[in-house]
């Protein structure tokens, strides 16, 4: 150990390696223009400073699904201003066909106009962008509707979709059946009947849903005056005995019988009418599906049909939510009833398609429905029959076809309605449109205060970190210096 | 005429005096950059002198003179101690914190930030194949980042182990020289500068590794015990140290990562009473700050636990959600529940999983088609229960804060250390140091003295010449 040169050599060292430390964090600072770099530069701002950016990334997103949704308002705003824009032409055209200087061929001509533009404004109800329809709701997927004029309104809405959810069980040792269930789109659903019965034992089974969930409008065809006879789409659900009502039905007709989809009334028409029919609620329950199942003596479950069970519901009322379907077991003779489920002894059955409810949210968490469905457009609103877009037009059409004047102006009259109710949907996407563009400015507000924040929590202060950086090198190169002017000799030196 | 020849006696004995005393300082200023060594002088001592009784004085040597001062050692490796514990946390400390991100762009954060983005944009368009399979990539993302961060936490696990092999593999080198240097002190070499200076360069290393006392035997060997309490050597017999790797005794975690031990020959754990320098920190590092984060017998560590947070919190919703043809969710990601531990190692997007089975649908009532999309966007920013009521970042960031605190703390004790250490070396150094201006004068003094003795010699000499030839003139 040397003693008497440089006794504070040691301190030296340590000094120097301190001032390089500092030099070594300063230039990174200024290269990257970043204060904090690594957790230790400052533990306490790391929370922040995550938390800040984690911000900036979500709002960047809801910048992102705000400009989405903004394009599919923009184009749902156009489809409907198109829509309108059709409605304008079909009531020119009405007007002139109302005008009763319209022989057979004109009228003609114009119910192919008329059809034309029926055709046009089931395009704008499916209208769609990248395969994505924009008045679909919750099923943007389906179509939501497609052009049929034998159809009660000229156009078949996309059918219910139904989804059951739900177990049946009982207690004890039991068997269990999976019986699927297919809804009007074919798409598949599989429920689970588990029963504790004594084996070998067949019961009956029997499927049935309340009569109030079934459709009252099935009618395809229009009646004819003297004929008791007419034709549905899909005679699911209705029985003899239901009550029907329509344009040329006499009141109190019910439906006599039933022979696949043709209907026998109990009264002959006494007109000829214009569909849509309506039924009444059936006096029973309608039964879905029924066959039996066979507990056998290994345990293994079999089914009269097919195993699963498949079961085709259709006819659905619109928006019918919460559905409940019955399930009831019968003995093997058909003594009737002797059993029903344990608890719980219905299953929960859903639709959609008639719905809309997912939602957009803007940067402060505020959430909005965007956008309405097809059938709010031009579908009845008031619950009556006959009265939506379609109807509408359609009965337009039918008018112009039949050559009745009387009919072709109160087709005229009534398409105002169809008018004024697809004026206020344009509306609806207005608001919806103002309600983007305020989000967006919210957005661009926070995202711009956030990255100011986040600015000041992370980044460098350039010329505070320069100068001191400056500071440093120049104390380094004068310890260094001064250090060098120290006199390295020692006594020794002027020996000898 | 015999009192010149006792005169020429004794300076040419005082002569060989001056000689060894410049011997003393050759050897000095050999040794002046040896570490560990001491200066020496050489006593002198006056001889009697009374003519009246032929006692001619003169000088005599009395033994080298040692500057070691124990107190000063003691200094130099007490700060030596806290230096080596800084260093070590700061440099284990300085790797482990790189491992996380702390910019929110890559890493852990990152992967948050991108999963969060991916639901949202699925909750906007829940039915587009695109923004489904963008969720699926995002959230593999994030289960690659806990792989990654875990695993490299691990590989950083396994590298301290190897330090803390090493550090007790030289531990037990520098006790083995020690005990070899006592084994020459006992031979009679107590008072050898240069066995010295090895032993107290052995002890100045030693004390970097490991808090250490030294105390002086009677037969002038040196004892040394690691904290006060575990004899590295005593005379020269030394104890050697082993690292073992046990399971803790809690069993909460069966399968946890094993502890570090430091274990004695005779197979005492000596580990608890480890307080200081570098095996302590390794020690600390190993034991407790690594298995915060990835967890030990009596904890399952906060990596873990975010990761089984974010799996369990995600999983739930969705399975709680319904696809939009009526399906019931499935879980999106999977980990090995069985092995708490090794959560943030095995977390996995779910191999079964695809697009069409992520469940947007909220059944309700009132049922929404973007329900589950929503509230998984809604949980990236919710303070979570499970997580001491902090959003999946801000628990991030407290465990990583955690860890930049500790690194902060370590690098400016490290500084501090090194001033402290270069102070007790410094004082050290002006007691015990060679300084050669001193040396230098020495030499001068004493080279005067020689001459000066040897002028006598020829004086004395000349005199005797003289009286000789009047003798025989007589």
């Amino acid at each position: 150990m040397i003693s008497g040169i440089d006794a504070y050599n040691p301190g030296f060292l340590a000094n120097l390696n301190n001032i390089e430390n500092r030099l070594a964090k300063e230039n990174n600072e200024v290269s990257s223009g970043i204060r904090v770099n690594e957790p230790s530069d400052d533990p306490g701002a790391i929370a922040s400073i995550l938390d800040t950016q984690s911000q900036i990334d979500q709002v960047t997103q809801v910048q992102k699904n705000l400009n989405l949704a903004n394009v599919t308002a923009q184009t749902a705003d156009g489809a409907i201003q198109n829509a309108g824009s059709l409605l304008d032409q079909l009531v020119s055209i009405a007007a002139q066909g109302a005008s009763g200087t319209t022989n057979a061929a004109t009228e003609s001509a114009l119910a192919l106009q008329v059809k034309n533009i029926q055709q046009e404004l089931v395009s704008v109800a499916n209208t769609s962008i990248n395969g994505q329809y924009i008045f679909g709701g919750d099923r943007p997927g389906v179509a939501p509707y497609t052009l049929d004029t034998n159809a009660p309104a000229g156009v078949v809405p996309a059918p219910t979709e139904l989804s059951l959810s739900g177990n049946l069980q009982s207690g004890g040792p039991s068997y269990s059946q999976n019986v699927s269930v297919t809804d009007s789109l074919g798409q598949s659903h599989t429920l689970t009947l588990t029963l504790a019965p004594t084996p070998p034992n067949t019961w009956a089974y029997q499927i049935t849903i309340p009569a109030s969930q079934i459709a009252l409008v099935a009618a395809t065809s229009y009646t004819t005056a003297g004929s008791a006879t007419l034709t549905v789409a899909d005679a699911t659900g209705i029985a003899a005995g239901q009550t029907v009502s329509g344009t040329g039905i006499p009141a109190g007709t019910t439906v006599a019988s039933i022979s696949g989809n043709q209907i026998t009334l109990s009264n002959n028409a006494s007109a000829t009418g214009i569909a849509p029919l309506a039924f009444g609620t059936p006096a029973a329950d309608p039964t879905l599906a029924s066959g039996t199942l066979t507990f056998n003596a290994d345990g293994t479950l079999s089914a009269s049909t097919s195993n699963p069970v498949a079961i085709n519901i259709s006819n659905l009322a619109d928006g019918a939510e919460n559905m409940t379907v019955n399930w009831s077991l019968f003995d093997a003779s058909g003594n009737g009833l002797i059993t029903q489920l344990a608890q719980p002894s219905s299953l929960t059955a859903q639709t959609s398609g008639a719905s809309n409810t997912a939602i957009l949210r803007d940067a402060s968490g505020n959430s909005i429905v965007p956008g309405i469905l097809a059938s709010q457009i031009f579908d009845s609103q008031d619950g009556v029959a006959g009265s939506g877009v379609f109807s509408q037009v359609h009965a337009l059409w039918q008018a112009l076809q039949s050559g009745d004047h009387s009919f072709i102006q109160t087709a005229a009259l009534n398409l105002k309605s169809a008018v004024t109710q697809v004026n206020e949907a344009g509306t609806n996407y207005g608001d919806l449109e103002n309600w983007i563009s305020q989000a967006n400015q919210d957005a661009s507000r926070r995202q711009t205060d956030l990255q100011t924040n986040l600015g000041t929590l992370r980044d460098a202060d350039i010329p505070t970190v320069a100068t001191q950086l400056t500071m440093d090198e120049t104390a380094l190169n004068a310890a260094i210096s001064a250090h060098a002017t120290l006199s390295n000799k020692t006594l020794f030196d002027y020996i000898g | 005429m015999s009192s010149l020849f006792a005169a020429l006696n004794t300076v040419a004995s005082s002569m060989d005096v001056l000689q060894q005393a410049m011997g003393v300082v050759q050897n000095n200023v050999a040794n002046a950059s040896t570490p560990g060594y001491a200066t020496q002088s050489l006593n002198i001592e006056a001889r009697l002198f009374n003519p009246g009784s032929n006692l001619w004085g003169g000088i005599a040597s009395a033994g080298l003179n040692d500057s070691r001062n124990v107190s000063a050692e003691e200094a130099v490796w007490n700060q030596n101690e806290l230096l080596g514990t800084a260093t070590q946390s700061a440099t284990s400390l300085s790797a482990l914190q790189s491992i996380f991100n702390v910019t929110g762009t890559s890493g852990i954060p990152g992967a948050l930030s991108t999963l969060s983005a991916a639901l949202s944009a699925w909750s906007s368009n829940p039915n587009d194949g695109p923004s489904r399979q963008q969720v699926l990539n995002a959230a593999q993302g994030l289960a690659q980042a806990f792989n990654t961060t875990s695993s490299t936490v691990g590989q950083l696990s396994t590298q301290t182990d190897q330090e803390l092999q090493s550090t007790v593999t030289q531990i037990n080198a520098l006790s083995s020289q020690i005990a070899q240097i006592n084994a020459g002190i006992r031979q009679g070499d107590q008072n050898d500068p240069g066995l010295q200076a090895q032993l107290y360069n052995d002890l100045e290393q030693l004390s970097n590794l490991t808090s250490i006392t030294a105390q002086t035997e009677s037969d002038g060997t040196l004892t040394v015990t690691m904290a006060g309490q575990t004899p590295l050597v005593a005379g020269t017999t030394i104890t050697n140290l082993a690292v073992q790797f046990a399971p803790s005794s809690d069993a909460t975690n069966p399968d946890a990562p094993p502890d570090a031990h430091i274990i004695t020959a005779t197979g005492q754990d000596v580990t608890s009473t480890v307080s200081n320098g570098q095996i302590a920190a390794l020690l600390h590092f190993r034991n407790v700050t690594l298995p915060s984060l990835t967890g030990d017998g009596a904890q399952q560590g906060s990596l873990n636990q975010l990761a089984q947070s974010i799996a369990d919190q995600v999983n739930t919703l969705l399975t709680s959600g319904q696809t939009s043809s009526g399906a019931a969710g499935v879980p999106l990601f999977t980990y090995n529940s069985g092995s708490p531990t090794s959560i943030a190692r095995s977390l996995a997007l779910n191999p079964a999983i695809t697009g069409s089975q992520l469940a947007a649908v909220d059944p309700g009532p009132p049922a929404v088609a973007n329900g589950v999309a929503d509230q998984l966007t809604q949980l990236f920013s919710t303070q979570v229960s499970g997580l001491g009521n902090m959003t999946f970042t801000d628990f991030y960031s407290s465990l990583t804060a955690a860890i930049g605190n500790q690194e902060s703390n370590a690098s400016a004790t490290q500084q501090t250390q090194n001033q402290l250490l270069s102070q007790a070396q410094s004082a050290r150094s002006q007691l015990e140091g060679v300084s050669l201006n001193d040396q230098a004068a020495l030499l001068l003094q004493f080279q005067q003295n020689y001459e000066a003795a040897s002028q006598m010699i020829s004086v004395i000499n000349t005199t005797t010449q003289y009286l000789m030839t009047v003798m025989e003139q007589l």
